[in-house]
């Protein structure tokens, strides 16, 4: 079963404490919404099989704790990651607010240079919005993310956010390896690498 | 081709009818002369029209054109065998635009010879053979033509960098074709074998009308002798050659070349009815031979020197030791092996020049048209880098430890060893330790002054006795510990050694330099690191002291490590940003941008930092301890029983007040903030396999619940911490400072009872998932107690760690001990490149290839595959040899005495880079230089040159004084500016660099247009070329006569 898959994604749910990141993964792989689920302790860690344009993508998700202590244990598992979804809660601008923490945080632990981020919006079947979506939308542009609204909650938006993340990683060059070739992509999409040494 | 095709057919009813051809008695010869016809017809040479082809390209000459060949097999009587070769000169193509261009015009130009060939064959009346023939009277073929054509006059390299084929180099020819037997068989060594295979070439020519020469080559092959023919307009050249060891005295100047000239034109000529016109090539060989920079000799002296037995100056003990500190770079040999100047009088009138044995008239000041040709031996030489590297890869194949190498801390070698390691060992003893007396004057010197740090080895060695056996002398190996820890002595010597280098330092500080290395990620590329420096020294002991060397250095930095871990004293160098140096009062947890043997020394120094800081709290508990004792004798187990007692404190180690928040049960307290564990530190390897860990358990409600409990150590900790701070607290305040977003607000309505009024009034609770019984937070909550930081189970064990990590250092093979070194000395090699190039402002040419080799080194450090550091290392070779050319050509044309001024600087930097890059693309590279003589570059070699004259023969003639004053004179005559110093510097200076009053080698062209063989014939080109060395001689003459009026 495992031979037709095309590569193993290494994914992060980052934001604050509470705005659903758990959730929004349940959502994802199970299917389910579970009012119970407890605060994450360290990071988490999920894994599902996705089905973009017939590549079959192995996904391991990780799913971080949000509370500041943990800050310094889980930036340790963001190695390796090729995608990263961060996560904020529309009913509450403080969360929207602490983006930016967790962009600098991903800057510096992330090793791959260009790890695709995507943004999502949860919790927009709460009344009490705080963030519009315009407001999400301009802080998506300025940082060169994929944006999207969602409810964990009500499904809006769960599945396809992640499908969009992967499908923006298997087109992003030298982001992740061929596993059933072994072959790097990079060396395919730009010749100049496997070029022989010319001095000018 | 429609066109002819019932003229054919009609043909073929002719033969049918009258005759019947019978080849079947063909001789081997005829056979032959077919093979040749259909070569020429199927390369379309085959008629005056294969002139035409080369019509629109009459532009091109050998400068701005690319030679192009096409071979194939002829076969003579079944065992010998021929190759004919078509060479041909075609238009550069500068871009792919233009090629397409290109082609485009060539399918034009193939569909109207099409069309001329098959009209040309359908007619067949006289009258249009006549008129043919009128036209073939009236142009003589293009081949002669060049035979006359001044342009392509010694023009040994076409722009694009093809080497002109000799043939075409002697007669100027664009197009030849040329039959060579092949090299396994004999070569046509009669004139009667030459005589058979020309006659075919005649037979073939006429019968195909082909106007290009055809050569046969004659003799041995290396001696590239050719006799050839070429038939047109009724004209017919015969290409001859003359070619001996030696001059005869006779033709060795121009009066005797033009005497054989005027002799193979004819005796019907008086020396009036014609006019000879004579270009004239001569090289100067301004260098020979090959030997070593001024700067590569003091390195290799100062290798030498150190396994001498040397008197030491105090002062220069460093230079008593191989360079430790950097990568040695660059070529070992001069990678420039000669160097000629051409120069070159074209067009001269016979009788205006004379040229013999004592004066001619060809003063290289004279001429305009100079050119340098430049011989490398890149691809020969040996580089220190590339070389060290290729060596360090190598040792990745031993599996031996280093313990089985050298024996267990250097102790007494095991007599049973296995042959490999005691003939490493007797290799690596012979090299590295002859000089122990040297060594052992070292030592005092060493020992003298104040000890900061009393270092591991000293204490190691003493009770070593077989020291003598190890292969780094003891002198040599405390020189490179105390290098690489610097804290360990201080030492005059280093501070000096230490301004010098920040001297280098400075100049590199330019911006531009700066954006590079922070390009390239500054904090992996330096060579400042002490594990930079480290691999650095190991590279070197490598390179000069074999694989024990490595096993020796490793076990005695090892030996170092510990020594500092017992003793709690920090390892040095781990860190390039100065900001976090300076943070020493919180861990740095290792850099996971860094290879995995960089990390675990970081880790090692977590260890060493939190050792100390563990010891300073037990020196003040045990002083607290003293005091609470001289106070109250009783209490003395208080600190450590108190999980069972009530605790005689009320609160435990706390950090800060929590802002203004006071506890929901004591509102009178405040919430105090405790002080926490660090987490732990981590290295690459570490978090792999804690991942792991994590991963394997799965993705199962179960497995998540089962991580959380791995996880939860430190939510316990801090949770102790909690309650020892701030006794009397709830899970509630613990959530209000650890998860403030799990604190959240309800609202309520109230029914304000006086006014009726519905009131929202906002309550605090929990959130909803802190308060799910039997949810993780709660459970640790409950099932924690009051244990301030200092009292807890350490998070992070720093002896545990520290031995796994001693551990893990000891159990390294050479192989892994090389392949864990791998990236640092990478990186470091990437740096010195970049720093050499800078230097030399290469950049234009080396950019890209560094730019690829730090991508493919970032990928492979990252990606640990070792078997492609082999790949790495060509691209440093490439780098190397740049720099090398560069340094040494400049060492030639940029030294002081070429006092180059600020005016002439631009152009001359110009046509070094120039030279430099025509030199990388071919071993041998002829360069124009402008204006010859008269030129800046020109004026630059006469003064070089000239100095160069006089250098050799104060050299070698052991002047008299008064020759000297003579030469002085000519000088002074020259140059006026030097003065008596300069000439004594020019004693001295070691350059080979030869005189050029003699040319190395002359080349005549000799050219005509005269009446051949009779009076009365048409005047055809008569050109004949003469090449005088001393190695060889040579004639290559090409003759016409007229085969319609003689």
């Amino acid at each position: 079963m495992d031979d037709d898959i095309l590569t193993t994604l290494k994914i992060l749910i980052i934001g604050e404490s509470g705005v659903g990141k758990s959730s929004l993964l349940l959502r994802f792989t199970d299917d389910l919404f579970d009012p119970q689920l407890s605060a994450t302790i360290g990071v988490d860690f999920k894994v599902k099989t996705l089905n973009v344009e017939g590549n079959k993508t192995k996904l391991a998700i990780w799913d971080t704790a949000g509370q500041e202590r943990f800050r310094t244990l889980t930036p340790s598992y963001y190695r390796g990651a090729q995608g990263a979804i961060l996560v904020y809660d529309v009913s509450s601008r403080e969360t929207f607010a602490k983006l930016d923490n967790w962009l600098n945080e991903l800057e510096t632990f992330a090793n791959k240079p260009d790890i695709v981020k995507m943004l999502v919006a949860n919790k927009i079947d709460k009344p009490n919005r705080e963030v519009t979506k315009e407001e999400g939308l301009k802080f998506a542009r300025k940082h060169s993310m994929l944006f999207i609204e969602a409810s964990a909650k009500t499904k809006e938006g769960v599945e396809i956010a992640f499908e969009e993340l992967v499908e923006k990683i298997l087109q992003t060059p030298g982001l992740w390896e061929n596993r059933s070739t072994g072959l790097n992509v990079t060396n395919t999409s730009s010749p100049n690498q496997n070029g022989n040494c010319g001095y000018c | 081709m429609s066109v002819n095709k019932p003229l054919e057919t009609e043909d073929a009813e002719d033969h049918e009818i009258f005759d019947i051809n019978d080849f079947t008695t063909a001789s081997d010869w005829e056979r032959f002369v077919v093979q040749i016809e259909e070569l020429i017809n199927e390369w379309k040479l085959n008629s005056n029209i294969s002139d035409n082809l080369i019509d629109g390209d009459r532009d091109i000459n050998f400068e701005n054109g690319e030679w192009q060949h096409k071979t194939e097999t002829l076969q003579f009587a079944e065992e010998i065998s021929f190759t004919l070769t078509y060479y041909y000169l075609t238009k550069k193509n500068e871009n792919d635009k233009n090629n397409l261009n290109n082609s485009k015009k060539d399918q034009v130009k193939n569909i109207s010879i099409d069309f001329d060939s098959s009209t040309n064959q359908s007619n067949n009346s006289q009258l249009e053979a006549d008129e043919n023939s009128v036209n073939l009277v009236n142009l003589p073929p293009k081949s002669m033509a060049d035979l006359l054509n001044k342009t392509n006059d010694f023009q040994n390299v076409t722009s694009s960098q093809t080497i002109t084929p000799s043939i075409a180099y002697w007669y100027g020819l664009c197009r030849f074709l040329v039959i060579s037997p092949t090299r396994n068989n004999s070569f046509i060594d009669t004139e009667s074998r030459a005589n058979v295979i020309l006659s075919s070439i005649s037979i073939a020519i006429n019968n195909t009308g082909c106007l290009i020469p055809i050569f046969v080559q004659v003799n041995s092959i290396n001696r590239d002798m050719y006799l050839g023919l070429c038939e047109g307009s009724a004209l017919k050249t015969h290409f001859q050659i003359v070619h001996f060891n030696y001059t005869p005295p006779q033709y060795s100047f121009l009066p005797g070349l033009l005497e054989i000239f005027k002799s193979k034109l004819g005796n019907h000529l008086t020396n009036s009815s014609f006019l000879i016109s004579v270009s004239v090539r001569f090289t100067y060989l301004i260098q020979e031979g090959t030997f070593l920079d001024s700067q590569q000799m003091n390195m290799k002296a100062s290798l030498d020197k150190s396994f001498q037995d040397l008197d030491l100056v105090d002062d220069r003990i460093d230079e008593i030791y191989p360079d430790i500190k950097n990568l040695s770079f660059g070529s070992i040999q001069d990678c420039v092996d000669s160097i000629y100047l051409s120069c070159i009088w074209s067009n001269l009138s016979e009788d205006i020049i004379v040229d013999s044995e004592s004066y001619s008239d060809l003063n290289p000041q004279h001429s305009n048209d100079w050119c340098i040709t430049l011989n490398n031996l890149l691809d020969k030489c040996e580089y220190q880098l590339t070389s060290s590297l290729y060596k360090y890869l190598d040792e990745l194949k031993r599996t031996i430890s280093v313990s089985q190498l050298i024996g267990p801390t250097g102790l007494s070698i095991n007599s049973n060893m296995d042959p490999q390691v005691e003939e490493l060992k007797n290799k690596s003893l012979q090299k590295l330790t002859s000089s122990s007396s040297a060594a052992r004057r070292l030592d005092k010197m060493y020992f003298v002054g104040s000890n900061i740090v009393e270092k591991a080895t000293s204490r190691m060695k003493a009770l070593n006795t077989s020291e003598n056996q190890l292969p780094i002398d003891k002198g040599f190996l405390d020189f490179i510990m105390d290098y690489l820890f610097p804290d360990a002595k201080l030492r005059q010597s280093k501070e000096t050694s230490k301004q010098n280098k920040n001297q280098i330092k400075d100049d590199l500080n330019s911006e531009k330099f700066l954006k590079k290395i922070s390009l390239l990620k500054s904090s992996s590329f330096s060579n400042d690191g002490l594990l930079n420096k480290f691999v650095i020294c190991l590279n070197l002991l490598n390179r000069i002291g074999q694989t024990a060397a490595i096993a020796q250095l490793w076990q005695e930095f090892i030996l170092e490590l510990r020594y500092r871990y017992e003793s709690a004293i920090i390892i040095p160098g781990l860190d390039n940003d100065p900001k976090k140096q300076n943070q020493d009062s919180s861990l740095i947890p290792p850099d996971l941008s860094r290879c995995l043997l960089h990390q675990k020394i970081q880790m090692l120094n977590c260890c060493i930092k939190k050792k100390q800081e563990r010891e300073l709290i037990e020196k003040e508990s045990a002083k607290k301890l003293d005091n609470e004792k001289q106070k109250n004798n009783s209490d003395e187990d208080e600190f450590f029983d108190c999980e069972d007692e009530q605790p005689i404190l009320p609160f435990e180690g706390r950090l800060k007040k929590f802002g203004d928040l006071t506890l929901l049960n004591k509102p009178s307290e405040y919430i105090y903030v405790p002080i926490t564990q660090e987490s732990t530190p981590m290295t690459e390897d570490m978090l792999e396999q804690h991942a792991s860990v994590l991963v394997n358990l799965g993705s199962s409600d179960d497995a998540s619940l089962l991580r959380a409990k791995i996880q939860s150590a430190s939510l316990l900790s801090d949770m102790q911490a909690f309650k020892a701070a701030n006794p009397e607290c709830v899970l509630e305040d613990f959530v209000r400072w650890y998860s403030p977003r799990d604190w959240v607000a309800v609202e309520e309505k109230q029914i304000d009872p006086e006014t009726n009024e519905e009131k929202i009034i906002k309550k605090y609770e929990l959130s909803h998932r802190m308060k799910i019984p039997g949810n993780m937070w709660v459970d640790v909550w409950n099932n924690a107690k009051p244990v301030p930081v200092r009292r807890q189970k350490r998070l992070f064990d720093d002896t545990k760690e520290a031995e796994k990590i001693f551990e893990w250092l000891n159990s390294l093979s050479i192989g892994q001990i090389v392949e864990q070194t791998l990236p640092i000395l990478f990186y470091s090699a990437i740096y010195t490149c970049y720093e050499e190039v800078f230097k030399l402002d290469l950049n234009f040419l080396a950019d890209p290839i560094i730019d690829l080799l730090i991508e493919k080194t970032i990928k492979i450090t990252r990606n640990n595959e070792t078997k492609k550091y082999h790949d790495l290392v060509n691209y440093v070779k490439s780098i190397e040899q740049i720099v090398s050319l560069m340094k040494s050509i400049n060492a030639k044309f940029m030294n002081k005495k070429a006092r180059i001024s600020s005016d002439e600087e631009p152009e001359v930097k110009q046509f070094v880079k120039k030279l430099l890059k025509h030199s990388l693309d071919q071993e041998s590279c002829e360069l124009k230089i402008e204006n010859g003589a008269h030129g800046t570059i020109g004026k630059l070699l006469s003064r070089l040159c000239v100095r160069n004259k006089i250098t050799h023969k104060s050299k070698y003639n052991r002047m008299q004084s008064n020759e000297y004053k003579s030469i002085k004179n000519s000088i002074d005559s020259i140059d006026d500016q030097d003065d008596n110093d300069e000439i004594e510097e020019m004693e001295n200076y070691t350059n080979l660099l030869l005189p050029y009053d003699k040319p190395f080698k002359r080349e005549y062209i000799l050219r005509s247009s005269v009446s051949r063989p009779a009076p009365y014939s048409r005047q055809s080109p008569q050109r004949m070329y003469c090449l005088i060395n001393n190695l060889e001689f040579r004639l290559a003459g090409a003759f016409t006569e007229d085969t319609m009026f003689f």
